[in-house]
């Protein structure tokens, strides 16, 4: 056996066609970006995001997007390069880092079979950055439109609710029906008076199947009240 | 059409491709100043003087019906005429009326320093003179309220347009000095450097002015008389009592017809026997810091790219009123344009957001376009003033030398905003403020010390993104196209946009 050199996404046959149509989709939503080899061999994008107002004001937003191992089942990643946005939690960036924060990962809206999916990611680093600019014209101005809450689990919290119909403060007594730990001809704890299985049982279970288990578990003792959850990003 | 990026960029660079072969010159022999134009130049060492009626404008507004608007009218063209007749009886050029001010130059003997600033001087004197006579024959209108400025050195000279709507325009500080000088202090007054430069019996009646500057004394009549008759200037307060007089014989009010204005406003067709009443918001826009630039240009070719600029600016101006929001460009004054916009009539909240948007159009193309296409103008920025009122649209003078003219508070007061505030500002009346909407209203603030309303660095892209905020506030949904080199987006659906998924970020 000679090493144990593991075959990177963009070296198999489909990965190279994967990045080949990448290539094509980039160039035409945004030309000002381009891939280029990073130190490790692995393709990014970098360059400009193009952003046109309604009046046709040009912004041009320097941008790197990386492509995980994991490309393109895991979504890729963006950062933004350079001071133009302040990097915190305000203008939801990954704290401390330039990488955007676009969505939490149960709602993505990252399609990996898609072949057009960078095209729609792109289109939706598009909408955060013209958000980000309607907070730098207007100064003081919070994150315009819908957003989550600062770090995972409030943010979590807020989607559940959004899930389950359910105002956040009730959320908590869902706790037991999220760890998975509710029979199914239990009583609702959302006090609907119906069995469980006729009730939130599926959509509990859908939120659970695309909750990692390390996050799901952070955000039930979350919901118990205990400390030391997962912090933010 | 409103303010649109693109648009602007291809006006601008079409602009400055024509703009290529512009010739400066030194004025050292005699020209006939109609053979300036936008592209043959001239340096031309003369006195500027500006005569201004404080009251003249304001006087609109007291004439609450078409009689009285009728004696403003025939007031403001026997006056115009008056002081055209004095311009010529003391050497000097009528560059411009501009509203109740008048803009003369004084350039001949060529270079002679002395007695370029006397006429200027005599050129002052005259007219306050001239106010009395008016007042008296006028005795229906309140006495006018004469003032007068003058500075001397070098100014560029240059011409704009085509026939019918050419104006002749000076760049540099005697020219916008002597202009600056009528905002202030006692009535007439005067540069140092006039001091300086003119003879010792007309020194003699400079001045300290107490409230800063110099000021011009009033001579006595028999002192004036002395100076007419050293300086051979035929003008008597007699003579101009008579011909004011054979001038309201020859324009009767019954003649000055004044109808309302319910199409837009054609100014070339208007003429003493033809003018417009209308509401309407005034706009004036002044290009801050261009007469430092212009200052600063001491070589040809440092001057030929300044008037490159400034031809491109004014041009540019002109555009966005005229065109993008359907105004009327009054004037050219100098550095300075004024816009007037009327339309729909009397719906003072659609003209005054139309010119309001205006002004933020021209901040826009100045700062976004203008400024990156020409580096020069980084120095510089542009002014603006906006009020309403009640306006009387008229044109003076005869073939070859006429002014369009506007009259009313509304256009003081506009001039009176764009004044006091600085670059990149914009100072709106109370008036329009509380016309336009909401969404404007918010980046107004009001300011003491400028009496107005002022909004700083409004430009096109911050009503842009404003307007983005608060539809994404509002839970609308955000449209996305393919624009050229980028994506377009906004809150409004459009041709090409597709919707794009509400947003959802977190973390």
């Amino acid at each position: 056996m000679v090493g144990d050199a593991v075959t990177r996404w963009f070296e198999t046959p489909a990965g190279r066609a994967r990045l080949a149509h990448d290539e094509e989709v980039a160039r035409h939503h945004q030309p000002g970006l381009r891939y280029e080899a990073g130190a490790d061999g692995a393709p990014h994008l970098v360059g400009v995001v193009r952003i046109v107002t309604v009046s046709g004001i040009p912004h041009e937003i320097g941008t790197t997007i990386e492509f995980p191992e994991g490309y393109p089942i895991d979504e890729p990643l963006a950062f933004e390069v350079g001071t133009r946005f302040p990097h915190d939690p305000d203008h939801h960036f990954f704290q401390d880092t330039q990488r955007v924060c676009l969505w939490l990962d149960v709602a993505s809206r990252w399609r990996p079979h898609d072949p057009d999916a960078l095209a729609e990611f792109i289109t939706e680093l598009g909408t955060f950055y013209y958000r980000l600019l309607q907070m730098e014209s207007n100064p003081g101005m919070p994150f315009p439109g819908p957003s989550f809450a600062h770090g995972w689990n409030p943010a979590y919290r807020e989607h559940l609710a959004q899930v389950l119909r359910m105002a956040p403060g009730q959320i908590p007594r869902m706790r037991h029906a999220l760890a998975g730990n509710l029979a199914r001809r239990a009583w609702c704890p959302c006090r609907s008076n119906r069995r469980y299985e006729h009730c939130h049982r599926d959509v509990v279970g859908q939120f659970r199947s695309r909750m990692s288990p390390e996050r799901l578990r952070n955000l039930i003792a979350d919901l118990r009240g205990d400390s030391g959850t997962l912090m933010p990003s | 059409m409103p303010w649109h990026y693109e648009q602007s960029m291809e006006r601008v660079q079409k602009h400055l491709t024509n703009l290529d072969d512009i010739e400066v010159e030194r004025l050292d022999r005699e020209m006939d100043l109609e053979n300036l134009s936008e592209k043959t130049c001239r340096q031309i060492y003369g006195a500027h003087a500006y005569i201004d009626v404080r009251n003249l404008s304001a006087l609109v507004n007291e004439m609450d019906d078409d009689d009285g608007r009728r004696h403003v009218i025939q007031a403001t063209h026997c006056y115009q005429r008056e002081v055209a007749r004095i311009a010529d009886a003391v050497g000097a050029v009528r560059v411009q009326f501009q509203s109740a001010r008048t803009h003369l130059l004084i350039y001949r003997p060529i270079r002679n320093a002395t007695q370029i600033a006397g006429k200027a001087l005599l050129a002052q004197l005259v007219c306050d003179r001239f106010g009395d006579v008016f007042s008296e024959t006028y005795a229906t209108l309140p006495d006018l309220h004469v003032r007068s400025g003058s500075d001397i050195g070098d100014a560029i000279g240059t011409r704009n347009g085509v026939q019918g709507d050419r104006e002749l325009l000076f760049l540099g500080a005697p020219a916008n000095h002597a202009a600056k000088l009528l905002a202030t202090g006692s009535d007439r007054r005067v540069s140092v450097a006039m001091r300086r430069a003119l003879p010792e019996d007309l020194a003699a009646f400079v001045e300290d002015d107490p409230e800063g500057g110099l000021r011009l004394r009033r001579p006595t009549d028999t002192e004036f008389t002395k100076l007419l008759e050293n300086y051979a200037v035929s003008w008597s307060a007699e003579g101009s009592r008579e011909r004011l007089e054979a001038d309201r014989r020859a324009f009767p009010l019954s003649k000055a017809a004044i109808s309302s204005a319910g199409v837009k406003i054609d100014f070339d067709t208007l003429s003493f026997t033809n003018n417009k009443f209308a509401a309407g918001a005034t706009l004036y826009g002044d290009v801050s810091g261009f007469t430092a630039y212009i200052d600063g240009a001491t070589t040809t070719a440092a001057q030929r790219e300044a008037l490159k600029s400034f031809h491109a600016v004014r041009k540019e101006m002109a555009k966005v009123v005229a065109d993008d929001f359907d105004g009327i460009r009054v004037q050219y004054q100098g550095d300075r344009v004024q816009g007037f916009f009327h339309m729909p009539p009397d719906d003072r909240t659609r003209f005054s957001e139309d010119a309001v948007r205006a002004a933020v159009g021209l901040q826009s193309s100045f700062e976004l376009i203008l400024k990156v296409l020409r580096p020069d103008l980084a120095t510089t920025g542009i002014a603006v003033g906006v009020s309403e009122g009640d306006t009387i649209a008229t044109k003076l003078g005869e073939y070859g030398h006429r002014d369009r003219l506007c009259l009313g508070t509304g256009v003081l007061r506009a001039e009176r905003n764009e004044e006091r505030v600085d670059r990149r500002e914009i100072g709106i009346s109370q008036n329009v403020r509380d016309n336009v909407p909401a969404e404007l209203r918010t980046f107004f603030t009001w300011r003491d010390s400028a009496g107005c309303y002022v909004a700083s660095a409004l430009d096109q892209n911050v009503l842009d993104l404003a307007e983005g905020a608060r539809d994404l506030n509002r839970g609308k949904p955000v449209f996305v196209r393919s624009a050229g080199a980028g994506m377009g987006i906004s809150t409004r659906p459009g041709t090409g946009t597709r919707r794009s998924p509400s947003p959802s970020h977190g973390g």
